[in-house]
């Protein structure tokens, strides 16, 4: 779906933002892009629908590369940013004028999502709020059904019960075609939604593993009794809960905010032990 | 089909370019049609006639000023910090994007403002007729001065659309003021070339008043070269560039 080779970004006179990034989105996954401030998540974003361009290495989608932005490539790829405005229509006309361009947008899914959102098509989309408003893009996003759906921090602005409802959505809409990213900062947002994460750190991708490789290999809680084996990350402000490498202890829930954590803290501890990890399965 | 070329989303970018600025384009609608209903009653007093002539120099140069507005106008998406990543993402390649601006903001733009303008000074020459000895009589604007005036507007355009994609902020001013250096540059070039293709006998700098007579000999002796360099490789290079400026475009 989307492959990026040897990439490295800078904006002009700024420092290198992105450098040699390696990644692989591939359909039916829904990525978590973590990462701290100012680490490149939107740039990574605008990069991989063409909106920037590489300086160095390439990044493709569906094997043509994005800066050329092929019609092909837009068709197949959608991106919610973190801040925008939208245009100053009722959602309808919105719809309308913008929909022509994507072949398999669906009115019918649109009205669905607008419904779901408590949000009218006669509304005049400037009289929304930004919560609002994002909620417009996010369902104009999902109709349009490209292969490549880009989200950057789509909860911020959500109220508490739309980002659950916002958790529904794109669990409906995920599909084996169709491949998510949403790059946040509020790891507990998308707590049960991702199955793959990747945390970018200096430049670099420090962590690209799906979940269930991090289910498989690390464990997530309170410290056991008398642990003699080293422990691989923790944090006083968790309430004393560690990572520690799984071996043969039960499968535990993954805990994405400790383990962005140790992934930016211990990154060489925390990726050998998912390479090295087998485990038989937990009696 | 051409998956990079295709009439119809060319036509589907027209009429969301002109959806967008539905509001912008009726507020000017309203104040040209009151300009032009005034300046149309203007124009039939005396002879009680309005002719070609006086449609065409009402026309002038609200149709030039407000070409270029639109023009910018219908580019201020690709610059606006919150709404270019939606510009850019939709699905619409380069050729197909620039060709919808041209036309929208070339074509449309001249077909109607022409009808526009008919309409409201054919509407003055009935009301005036009602009201005074004014006959009802049509208008015609097609004549040599509208079709100069339309090449004009054809040949600076696309110097303005060129600034409206290349500049991020005070957009206008800046393309205005290069514009004003390449005339400054190209009436100097002008009349260097008068110069010495006269052998030097062309007393510009001494007793002749030069612009007038150097103008009136460029145009006499040039102005076939003048107009096939700026009208067909001048007019047609700016575009090119703007498509080329359109594919290096950024967010």
């Amino acid at each position: 779906m989307i492959r990026i080779q040897n990439l490295k970004f800078n904006y002009p006179k700024g420092k290198t933002i992105l450098d040699h990034i390696n990644l692989e989105f591939v359909p039916g996954n829904i990525y978590g892009l973590f990462g701290r401030n100012g680490e490149g998540k939107s740039t990574l974003m605008k990069l991989m629908c063409g909106l920037l361009f590489p300086k160095t290495g390439s990044c493709h989608i569906l094997d043509q590369p994005t800066a050329t932005r092929t019609v092909k490539g837009l068709q197949d790829s959608f991106i919610v940013p973190e801040d925008f405005e939208l245009s100053p229509l009722r959602i309808a006309t919105y719809a309308k004028v913008n929909a022509a361009f994507y072949p398999k947008f669906s009115f019918e899914q649109f009205l669905h999502l607008i419904k779901e959102f408590h949000l009218d098509l006669q509304d005049f989309i400037p009289t929304l709020s930004f919560g609002q408003q994002k909620k417009v893009l996010i369902a104009f996003g999902i109709a349009t059904n490209t292969k490549l759906l880009l989200m950057d921090e789509p909860t911020n602005g959500l109220d508490i019960p739309s980002k659950s409802q916002f958790r529904k959505i794109i669990a409906e809409a995920a599909d084996e075609g169709k491949c998510i990213v949403i790059a946040t900062h509020q790891v507990r947002d998308l707590h049960s939604l991702i199955n793959h994460l990747v945390i970018l750190d200096h430049a670099r991708v420090s962590f690209d593993q799906p979940l269930s490789a991090v289910s498989n290999a690390l464990w997530f809680g309170k410290p056991p009794q008398g642990i003699s084996e080293p422990i691989l990350y923790s944090e006083s402000s968790f309430g004393g809960k560690v990572v520690l490498a799984r071996k043969e202890r039960n499968e535990t829930e993954v805990d994405l905010e400790l383990l962005f954590n140790a992934a930016l803290a211990r990154p060489e501890e925390i990726n050998h032990v998912l390479k090295t990890a087998y485990h038989e399965p937990a009696v | 089909m051409n998956p990079q070329f295709n009439l119809q989303r060319i036509g589907r970018f027209i009429y969301r370019d002109l959806v967008l600025l539905k509001g912008s384009i009726t507020t000017a609608a309203s104040v040209i049609a009151v300009l032009f209903f005034i300046g149309s009653l203007f124009d039939l007093r005396g002879d009680l006639r309005f002719s070609a002539e006086e449609f065409v120099g009402m026309l002038r140069p609200v149709y030039i000023i407000a070409g270029i507005l639109f023009t910018f106008a219908i580019l201020r998406e690709a610059h606006y910090k919150k709404g270019n990543h939606f510009y850019f993402s939709l699905p619409i390649s380069p050729l197909e994007r620039i060709l919808a601006i041209w036309c929208a903001s070339s074509l449309l733009f001249t077909v109607v403002f022409t009808l526009f303008g008919m309409a409201v000074g054919q509407v003055a020459i009935a009301v005036a007729s009602f009201f005074s000895s004014v006959d009802f009589h049509l208008v015609h604007p097609f004549t040599d001065s509208y079709w100069s005036l339309i090449k004009f507007y054809t040949l600076i355009q696309p110097a303005f659309l060129l600034g409206a994609i290349s500049f991020r902020k005070n957009r206008i001013g800046k393309t205005l003021f290069l514009v004003i250096l390449t005339v400054t540059a190209v009436f100097l070039f002008n009349v260097i070339l008068c110069f010495l293709f006269s052998d030097g006998s062309f007393d510009l700098f001494e007793s002749d008043p030069f612009t007038t007579q150097a103008f009136a000999q460029a145009s006499d002796e040039y102005s076939s070269l003048g107009s096939f360099l700026f009208g067909f490789v001048l007019g047609p290079l700016m575009l090119l560039a703007c498509y080329y400026k359109l594919i290096e475009k950024e967010v």
